[in-house]
């Protein structure tokens, strides 16, 4: 019988399964070690079976490990005894022939040899595996990083929409002033509510020790709003302060001092924008 | 299988055989739920398959020195441990008499049991091989794997010639494999 013809002949799944007897389980076993296609074939015959009983598996009942466990323990106990009591004092091999002890040198040398190459291989696989958990953490913090990044940009963004689809809701654009056109801030502001929001910012970075203030103009009054720096860019949209009761006519953006100022510094204006426009 | 995973199991099998007591709880993490559920179906029964478990577990240590990895992996040899201890729980004479019905029996199945021997390994699929498998296909092979059924068994069982039962064991596996897609 050639291979192919014994590979498809059924005998190796009746194998796995153990079907066969003790003899005809024997042959398979030759035929294996002689035939790499056969072993091959029968290891996947293996793992199928092996895929297929983890299909059953079921969580063993809390508590169940401890019990087994104290069996274990039992086991390395009753070894343990064994090991000091029963155990026959080793015999010494007759020193009789010189090329006997030689042999065994050599042999243990050789072993040695093994054990040293065996070791070098083995540390350099667990080298090879830390530097991958490592590389594997990193990615992943990375990766977290990440996530919450676009979790909070999502987060922003829905608030965004909430408010653009609140038809309570007014847009004010806030354009530069003369001397910096190219600023550009938006608010969105409820009347009713008496509530704002700073919806985007696109001003300069600020100086060190300078931090920019919002500012509403009330019945032709400055009433503090909070303040802001570039770096809560990506907080945006932002609640400002509640707007006290009155006629909102502006909003305006100035530059002021570390913890802003009671009133506004009126040359250090960036950026405008009139309710009524 | 990767490389990683075959030094594991190397690593984890000297420490088993040098009786090693963390080896032997990691065994269990790893392999616990699977040889329970194996258990599970072939005894249909909680309380037995808890006392089977840790028989098994006891064999496992006291025989791991037998154990050869060149002769096929390790969950291969555990299971094999387990169908045995579980086969011969189930025909020892004692355990017989204490019972009324065969344990292997279908109609022993107790209600809430079964809600628990559902398959779980929901990742690769177990509906669809479950379901795809042809169901003398998969008798075939829970007999003769779970319950350790001879081909002549088998064939009284099932009422088929033995020669029709060689060739379902043939074509149960391969379809087993393609379903599983081991290639």
């Amino acid at each position: 019988m050639d291979l192919k013809q014994f590979i498809s002949s059924g005998v190796l799944e009746q194998y796995v399964l153990g079907l066969l007897s003790e003899k005809e389980a024997g042959e398979v076993m030759n035929m294996m070690q002689l035939h790499p296609e056969v072993s091959d074939y029968v290891h996947k015959l293996q793992t199928s079976l092996d895929t297929y009983s983890r299909l059953y598996e079921v969580r063993p009942p809390d508590g169940l490990k401890d019990q087994v466990m104290a069996g274990i323990r039992k086991e390395i106990e009753n070894r343990s005894d064994q090991g000091q009591k029963g155990q026959p004092v080793p015999i010494q091999p007759p020193l009789a022939k010189y090329s006997r002890l030689r042999k065994l040198a050599v042999a243990a040398a050789f072993i040695l040899l093994c054990s040293i190459g065996l070791n070098i291989y083995l540390s350099n696989q667990i080298q090879v595996a830390r530097a991958k958990v490592g590389t594997l953490s990193t990615q992943s913090e990375q990766l977290k990083a990440e996530n919450q990044r676009i979790h909070n940009q999502l987060d922003q963004k829905g608030k965004a929409l909430t408010l653009l689809y609140n038809p309570d809701i007014r847009r004010v654009t806030m354009n530069g002033v003369k001397q910096h056109t190219d600023a550009k801030a938006m608010i969105y502001w409820s009347a009713n509510k008496q509530t704002a929001f700073l919806a985007n910012a696109d001003l300069p970075a600020t100086p060190a020790g300078k931090v920019y203030q919002l500012w509403a103009i009330v019945d032709g009054k400055p009433v503090d709003l909070g303040l802001f720096t570039p770096k809560d860019q990506v907080n945006l949209p932002i609640e400002l302060k509640k707007i006290q009761p009155g006629s909102v006519q502006a909003f305006a953006i100035t530059l002021e001092n570390q913890g802003g100022s009671p009133t506004p510094t009126m040359d250090q204006m960036y950026v405008m924008g009139s309710t009524s426009s | 299988m990767t490389k990683e995973h075959l030094n594991n199991e190397f690593d984890l099998i000297i420490a088993l055989k040098k009786g090693d007591e963390t080896a032997y709880s990691y065994l269990y993490d790893q392999y616990g739920a699977a040889l329970y559920g194996f258990i599970i179906h072939m005894t249909k029964e909680q309380e037995l398959a808890k006392d089977i478990l840790q028989e098994v577990f006891i064999k496992i240590f006291q025989k791991i020195d037998l154990y050869d990895p060149q002769k096929g992996p390790l969950y291969a040899w555990l299971i094999q441990i387990t169908r045995n201890t579980t086969l011969d729980k189930l025909r020892s004479k004692q355990y017989q008499t204490n019972r009324r019905t065969l344990p292997l029996e279908e109609k022993n199945i107790s209600g809430t049991l079964e809600n628990t021997i559902q398959p779980k390994l929901d990742h690769i699929g177990v509906d669809k091989v479950l379901v795809a498998l042809d169901e003398s296909h998969k008798k075939v092979i829970d007999l003769a794997y779970f319950h350790g059924f001879t081909q002549n068994e088998i064939a009284k069982e099932m009422g088929l010639p033995v020669g029709t039962v060689k060739t379902k064991v043939r074509n149960a596996l391969i379809q087993l494999r393609k379903l599983l897609n081991i290639v």
